[in-house]
């Protein structure tokens, strides 16, 4: 039942973004502190040089500076993604098309695949994935529907991503190479407010997640307004700097 | 401090790798692992004078390996590498017998002198329990 104030609504959606913005900022964390400990290598190479009273070896050093290279560029996917997601808030979609959202919403779910030690990866669209509400709602009911998929897949195995068109509507589809042999404790609840979420944005999730099978959590999308049968995206709002 | 045994325990590879090429610059003899479940085969292995442990990690968590660590070896010296430190996770982590929190960043003057006392706690605890064992062996023996 929601409040008169949408808090019911609304607080499901603060955690994923909470969950979201803390994952990104310790992804971006990490990009920091190694840059640190290249900075202070750097630093420790040209103090052996000064106390020795020799050149700094110039290989090594261009060797540190190619790890700081990889670590910004690392770093700077870290934060376009954050960009994409404050932007997910931004008109109907985000200035984002479906295939945009869903790639984003992979890449949002990398780092608790990554926890989990399972690896996630999208499989190319077999149909096109019309949003039916807003970018942060679809990032929302896809955040939920990869936490069912990584609480019950077995460490070690994959998720694929897949979009397929049924009876008109588009269904996401996160199939799980393998089930864990038992689920924890937290399930039941996990599940339920899942289900619950997805409801409330009139979408449907099912679930076939037997212990040792391969199995799959399917997010069934209400029919875009005013899209056509093959039309892909929806309104286009701009996308932000 | 120079010569102390340290294990490095985190997932980011090239974390560990430039802190450990600092480290032993510095004199230390560094391993790394990059989970909890590595770190604590490591640990069965060889003996530490700190383990260096992020909280943040696949598989095990730094908590469940912490803890791990201490039920194999109650005299280990874990020293907790975070970047989002909470009061939560600090008390727990205290309580279960970590010697400190250094967040990351870290500055390595910081970390070097935690490793320090680590170094010296452990020394004493082992000195401490080889005491204790030499004088049960004392009191059993009908000298």
């Amino acid at each position: 039942m929601n409040a008169p104030d949408g808090t019911a609504d609304r607080e499901p959606a603060l955690a994923f973004f909470g969950a979201a913005s803390a994952g990104l900022s310790h992804e971006i964390n990490n990009v920091l502190a190694i840059i640190n400990e290249l900075a202070g290598l750097i630093g420790d190479v040209v103090a052996a040089a000064e106390r020795a009273d020799v050149r700094a070896d110039g290989a090594r050093l261009r060797a540190v500076l190619e790890r700081v290279s990889a670590q910004i560029a690392r770093g700077k996917e870290q934060v376009r993604l954050l960009n994409r997601f404050a932007h997910s808030v931004d008109g109907p979609t985000g200035g984002l098309d479906g295939s945009e959202v869903l790639s984003l919403a992979v890449a949002l779910g990398q780092r608790a695949a990554r926890l989990r030690k399972v690896a996630l990866a999208t499989v190319a669209a077999e149909a096109p994935l019309r949003l039916p509400g807003g970018a942060f709602e679809f990032l929302h009911l896809f955040h939920r529907s990869l936490g069912l998929a990584l609480a019950r897949a077995k460490p070690g195995s994959g998720v694929e991503v897949r979009v397929i068109e049924d009876a008109g509507e588009a269904v996401v589809r996160l199939e799980v190479a393998e089930c864990a042999p038992t689920a924890d404790a937290a399930w039941p609840a996990l599940l339920a407010e899942a289900i619950e979420v997805a409801a409330r944005h009139g979408a449907r999730l099912d679930t076939v997640l037997e212990p040792g099978q391969p199995g799959h959590v399917s997010l069934r999308l209400p029919a875009a307004p005013g899209a056509g049968p093959a039309g892909e995206g929806g309104p286009r709002g701009t996308r932000g700097a | 401090m120079s010569g102390d045994r340290v294990l490095l325990v985190d997932d980011e590879e090239e974390f560990t790798r430039a802190l450990a090429e600092r480290m032993e610059a510095r004199g230390l003899r560094v391993e790394t692992a990059a989970d909890g479940e590595a770190a604590v085969a490591r640990a069965a292995a060889r003996s530490f004078d700190a383990i260096v442990l992020d909280l943040s990690m696949p598989g095990l968590s730094g908590i469940e390996t912490l803890r791990r660590l201490r039920e194999s070896s109650p005299e280990v010296q874990v020293i907790l590498l975070t970047g989002h430190a909470t009061v939560q996770t600090g008390v727990e982590a205290m309580r279960l017998g970590a010697l400190d929190f250094v967040e990351k960043p870290a500055d390595l003057e910081q970390l070097l002198e935690r490793i320090g006392e680590a170094s010296a706690r452990k020394a004493i605890l082992v000195e401490r329990r080889a005491a204790e064992e030499i004088k049960e062996i004392l009191a059993k023996k009908p000298w």
